[in-house]
């Protein structure tokens, strides 16, 4: 399965898990399963429908948008990393 | 680059920078001719906080020949679980001071300029265009947009790193040959979604960590020598303990560098809140009015236990927001009733004024509570929180904040 590296920002929303096993074809079937029930965890990277502003998504280690965006297709091994920013200083 | 290698304009190192930088000077890819470049060059650090203290130190070891630090804060205690540069003895000191007494002390010759102001729009580009070399070690979303939108316009590179809990980001943004930060962040996360790290914490250690390889990559800049980190980002999870390199990419529409450079307009970053305004606001000088007329008005305090340790308004019961939300859940999921829990201790029919440390972490308790059915026309947030409170404080051991016994 596919597997999400989360932000310490986010792990609030998943029992403090860094990594969290999900299914889905494309990134953004990968991210749906991922955010799941929880409104708050959606609306934390998406507004809309569209990824955030602050949140960016990288496919094995490289930005989604180098590949084709939410498009890209995700296959069992691959791992989705979340981004987020961060401006403690 | 490399034109400058026999260049003669570079200035000369006396016989004791050469043994003071002896191990640069074996290293085959630094030598003499890198050396020179360092003390020929310029970096302004922007902060002398947690990450601004390693680059300090380490780019005034290295030999850099001019080094410019900007912030307008003075050295606080909780400063000093991470911001090494500056100590006990330099406490209520600018921290531009106490930064550059420690540079000077590893490095008599470094020229250093102290800018004791914050950064805005309207002294950004003199500030930067003095210098060679940005580094971005503020400790807020505006001024790192500010310091983006001026190295854009100016053509300096932009060397990046921040930090949050146990999470580092590190990367250089040099617009002429790469991505810029708004490439990758367009706009800052509204205010309820971006928390500081006085408000989320931060390991003492992990903006050494970051600070180190800023540094790093500004002597690289400064010499040439290496890959800078241009169109890659570190990303460093301490808990973990991982290092990754990830691929960024220039957006084509970027807001700030897909147009032409001398059009670029600085602005100020506003953060706004997007979720929303749920009960009533007061202002500080209110509040103060109302306790000195003994009305009888619920206050909490809805920061950390750690945070009261430093004071608080003497009449707040402290009752933590993570308690709070908990309690609520509880009582949403049916598994207690309300009087079983800290909510006990707020009354339904009266008025409840709450406060953080800025408003916003209150402001999510107002919401909470208000989905636990109490009265959002009885809630008060306190306007800009304990930061903006000027009344009466109770320190700490001189008046024990009033807390109730938890639920069982
Ligand atoms: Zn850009």
């Amino acid at each position: 399965m596919p597997v999400i590296l989360v932000p310490s920002s986010l792990r609030r929303y998943t029992d403090q898990q860094s990594r969290v096993a999900v299914t889905g074809e494309t990134v953004a079937g990968t991210l749906d399963n991922f955010v799941g029930q929880s409104s708050e965890l959606r609306n934390h990277i998406f507004n809309a429908g569209n990824l955030r502003s602050f949140i960016v998504v990288c496919k094995n280690g490289q930005d989604i948008r180098l590949l084709d965006g939410l498009a890209t297709p995700v296959a069992a091994n691959d791992e989705i990393r979340i981004l987020a920013s961060i401006a403690g200083g | 680059m490399s034109a400058r290698l026999t260049d003669p304009a570079l200035p000369e190192l006396g016989a004791a920078e050469l043994r003071r930088f002896s191990r640069h000077l074996i290293l085959p890819e630094f030598g003499l001719e890198a050396q020179r470049r360092l003390k020929a060059g310029s970096a302004l650090l922007i902060g002398a906080g947690g990450l601004g203290s390693p680059t300090a130190l380490y780019l005034a070891a290295a030999g850099v020949g001019r080094i410019g630090l900007v912030d307008p804060d003075v050295v606080e205690e909780t400063n000093l679980q991470r911001q090494v540069a500056h100590g006990h003895s330099t406490l209520g000191r600018p921290k531009t001071e106490s930064a550059a007494a420690r540079m000077r002390d590893l490095n008599p010759d470094v020229v250093i300029e102290r800018h004791d102001v914050f950064l805005n729009v309207g002294n950004a580009l003199d500030l930067i265009a003095g210098y060679d070399v940005v580094i971005d070690g503020t400790d807020n979303f505006p001024t790192r947009y500010l310091v983006n939108d001026a190295c854009v316009k100016l053509g300096k590179p932009n060397v990046y790193g921040g930090v949050l809990r146990f999470d580092g980001q590190l990367s250089v943004f040099d617009a002429r040959r790469g991505p810029c930060y708004r490439c990758l962040f367009p706009e800052p996360p509204p205010s309820e979604l971006a928390p500081n790290c006085a408000e989320a914490g931060v390991l003492g250690v992990l903006p050494g960590v970051i600070g180190a390889l800023q540094a790093t990559e500004a002597i690289k800049l400064l010499t040439g020598i290496g890959q800078p980190m241009i169109g890659r980002m570190l990303v460093y999870d301490g808990l973990d303990l991982s290092f990754t390199s990830v691929d960024i990419a220039r957006a084509p529409a970027c807001p700030c560098c897909s147009g032409p450079r001398d059009e670029i307009e600085l602005r100020e970053t506003v953060m706004v809140c997007s979720a929303p305004q749920v009960g009533r606001s007061i202002e500080a000088d209110a509040l103060q009015a109302r306790l000195a007329g003994g009305e009888a008005l619920t206050l909490v305090d809805v920061r950390n236990p750690s945070e009261w340790l430093g004071g608080t308004i003497p009449q707040a019961l402290c009752l933590s927001k993570p308690a709070l939300t908990e309690a609520v859940d509880l009582v949403l999921s049916g598994g207690l009733r309300p009087e079983n829990t800290l909510l006990d201790a707020l009354p339904r029919d009266r008025e409840i004024v709450l406060y953080c440390q800025s408003g916003l972490r209150s402001a999510a308790v107002i919401r909470s509570l208000t989905a636990a059915g109490y009265d959002p026309s009885l809630l008060y947030n306190l306007e800009k929180g304990f930061a903006g409170w000027t009344g009466p404080r109770a320190e700490p051991g001189e008046a024990r904040p009033r807390q109730p016994a938890p639920a069982d």
